[in-house]
């Protein structure tokens, strides 16, 4: 009893160590997790629980869709609308035209097949005037699909009578097929903890079996703090040496994605409860190349890191293998990822491949359109003949390419009918990055130079292109270490202002012979008076009339 | 004598468990020297002033790193000059309740 008197005593005398050991002791139990970690299991998130609620258009609660004003002030005449849609479950769409006072006329329908990529579709109809908006309304209502809508256009059709209307011919639309497994592993019993320590890349190797590669899906358990770091893994393709059993990415990076475990990463969650992340690029069939997940961005640890699913014995995947880098090292380890591949295929078109960003339509009086435009998705990396250097980001939405001479992109666009007139129009990226040369041929050998202009645009620091490299090249994967050099523009602001031109090229062209190729080539104009670390062309489009024989 | 010397041994293993815990977890540096200085000031308080004074010299670091287009490194300055306010606060909180008892 008397002892239990001296308590409070000794507690008083001693506060501040207690105080000090409790702090310490909450330190550790926060920094261990024990009140904040969050782990997400794939195997539970099969069935679609994990799904972020997707924003849709069109929805039971929603089901109509109005597009306002897209015919207000068109002549009445013959039109095309076009549009791009998607639906995860597959619907029936009705398409209308409508007044504000809600007069409505049906000009067609739409059956809609599930996907996870937007399809274009275009109905070609008579407008008589008076109507304003088109309207999207879902033919059943209670049907439990949503649906997306995008980018509705109507453009005007030239015919004049009603037999020239039922002769045209429906526009073919370019699609990439991105849907179809393309090699992988797909045993998960076992949970690779590479990540947990910090400054660790896990890498897997693998055959590919195709040309392209779309994405990836993995199987990941996310743990991770109920407030986590916005900072970002970084999952990335490369090419790779297998000599020997190991593996030893090189080269540049060929595609990249940056993710936090946050709700950044839930974007990619599948259905199964995998992780699809778009990884874009053109493979050589039969070679070796790598998948590297870095966590050297996050403040990885116990309570916060990504483990990789996969199997532990070596041979599930014959044609690769698991490894880790730690600094400069590159371990093997036992064991494959759970992954699949995803490769892409194109429709096609007289007789070969047919552009994703490509539509063909018929204008009528024997005189076609061949249209490419990039779409400012991955997909547009996969439009090229040839590149070198050249990424896409998905930041801008455009393709970039590093300012070195010899660096680029070509497109081989097959119109297959000979070509009577063609346009070409593009702008920088930003005011004041490095020009591109843009070249045009009809056979691939003797090219032309696509003229352009010098806009002035005077900027703000906040476009300031000497700072726009800088937050890039921290973007810039290390190992491309000779592209980190520093800033070439430094020199090029002695003051407050920037050289901030915006290169435009608006290009047309009447030709007499044509064949029915064309190809066109971007590429690093070296006498560029500015000079950045990356240059690219925004807004890109061609386009070809043909003879529609 | 003896006392000052028991304080200052209980002193050194509280600071070496805060350091410990910092590297077992892979803290940034200068946030185990912030966990550290927290347990300092706890076992051994020091005027808010000084506090408020390191708040003060990194908040006017900020704009420069921002003007140097350094907001990551801006970010986290900003972040030990809030640590050193709250610091601050834990200190005069601590002064109010030393002068009261000594009003008493």
């Amino acid at each position: 009893m008397e002892d239990m008197g001296k308590m409070p005593g000794i507690l008083r005398k001693n506060a501040r160590y207690f105080l000090a050991a409790a702090v310490l002791i909450a330190a550790f139990l926060i920094a261990r997790g024990t009140f904040t970690t969050e782990r997400k299991n794939a195997d539970d998130c099969q069935g679609g629980k994990c799904l972020p609620e997707a924003d849709f258009e069109l929805s039971d609660r929603s089901p109509s869709f109005y597009a306002d004003d897209v015919l207000k002030g068109k002549e009445p005449g013959y039109y095309r609308l076009s549009y791009r849609v998607r639906s995860g479950e597959g619907t029936k769409v009705s398409v209308l035209m409508a007044t504000y006072l809600e007069k409505e006329q049906s000009i067609g329908e739409s059956d809609i097949l599930p996907s996870d990529d937007p399809e274009s579709r275009e109905i070609l109809f008579r407008y008589p005037g008076e109507y304003s908006n088109v309207v999207f309304r879902k033919a059943d209502p209670h049907d439990g699909a949503g649906v997306s809508i995008a980018d509705v256009r109507v453009s005007k059709l030239d015919v004049s009578s009603e037999a020239e209307f039922a002769s045209l011919k429906p526009t073919v639309f370019g699609r990439a097929d991105v849907s179809k497994e393309e090699g992988g592993q797909s045993d998960s019993s076992y949970a690779f903890s590479s990540l947990k320590t910090p400054k660790t890349t896990l890498i897997q190797s693998f055959r590919a079996e195709s040309g392209y590669i779309s994405g990836v899906a993995l199987k990941m358990d996310v743990i991770k703090d109920i407030a986590p770091s916005s900072k970002e893994y970084v999952l990335s393709l490369k090419a790779a040496d297998t000599d020997g059993g190991s593996v030893i990415p090189k080269g540049s990076t060929l595609a990249q994605v940056k993710f936090s475990a946050d709700n950044d990463l839930e974007r990619y969650r599948q259905a199964d409860g995998t992780f699809r992340f778009p990884l874009f690029a053109v493979l050589e069939k039969g070679a070796s190349y790598a998948l590297l997940l870095d966590n050297s961005k996050v403040d990885a640890g116990d309570s916060d890191y990504l483990a990789v699913l996969g199997s532990g014995n070596d041979d599930a995947y014959v044609d690769g293998t698991a490894a880790v880098k730690q600094g400069k090292s590159v371990y093997r380890i036992n064991g494959d990822w759970y992954f699949r591949i995803y490769g892409a295929s194109f429709e096609q078109y007289a007789g070969q491949r047919l552009l994703a960003g490509v539509s063909v339509s018929d204008l009528g009086r024997g005189v076609g359109e061949y249209r490419y435009g990039t779409q400012g998705t991955f997909s547009d990396i996969l439009d090229l003949d040839s590149a070198k250097g050249v990424s896409f980001d998905p930041g801008k939405k455009v393709l970039l390419a590093s300012s070195k001479d010899g660096n680029g992109y070509s497109y081989r666009f097959h119109i297959g009918h000979p070509v009577t007139a063609i346009s070409f129009k593009a702008e920088s990226v930003r005011p004041g990055w490095s020009d591109a040369r843009v070249y045009y041929s009809f056979d691939g050998n003797d090219w032309s130079e696509i003229p352009s202009v010098e806009i002035p645009e005077q900027t703000d620091k906040d476009s300031d292109p000497a700072a726009i490299d800088q937050q890039e090249a921290g973007q810039e994967d290390s190992d491309d270490a000779s592209d980190d050099s520093g800033n070439e523009n430094d020199s090029a602001s002695p003051d407050d202002s920037v050289n901030s031109d915006v290169q435009r090229f608006d290009f047309e062209k009447e030709v007499s012979s044509g064949g029915g190729d064309v190809y066109l080539r971007v590429v690093y104009d070296p006498e560029s008076a500015n000079k950045t670390k990356y240059f690219g062309l925004r807004n890109l489009g061609f386009s070809a009339e043909f003879k529609n024989e | 004598m003896k006392e000052a010397m028991k304080d200052k041994a209980i002193g050194s293993v509280f600071m070496a468990a805060a350091v410990g815990l910092g590297l077992a977890f892979h803290w940034f540096w200068a946030d185990i020297l912030s966990f550290a200085v927290l347990i300092g000031i706890i076992l051994h308080p020091v005027r808010s002033r000084n506090f408020a004074l390191v708040s003060i010299i990194l908040l006017s670091v900020v704009p420069f790193l921002l003007m140097r287009d350094n907001g990551e490194a801006a970010e986290k300055v900003a972040i030990y000059a809030y640590y050193s306010l709250a610091f601050t606060v834990m200190m005069a909180v601590h002064e109010l309740q030393s002068e009261g008892r000594k009003d008493d």
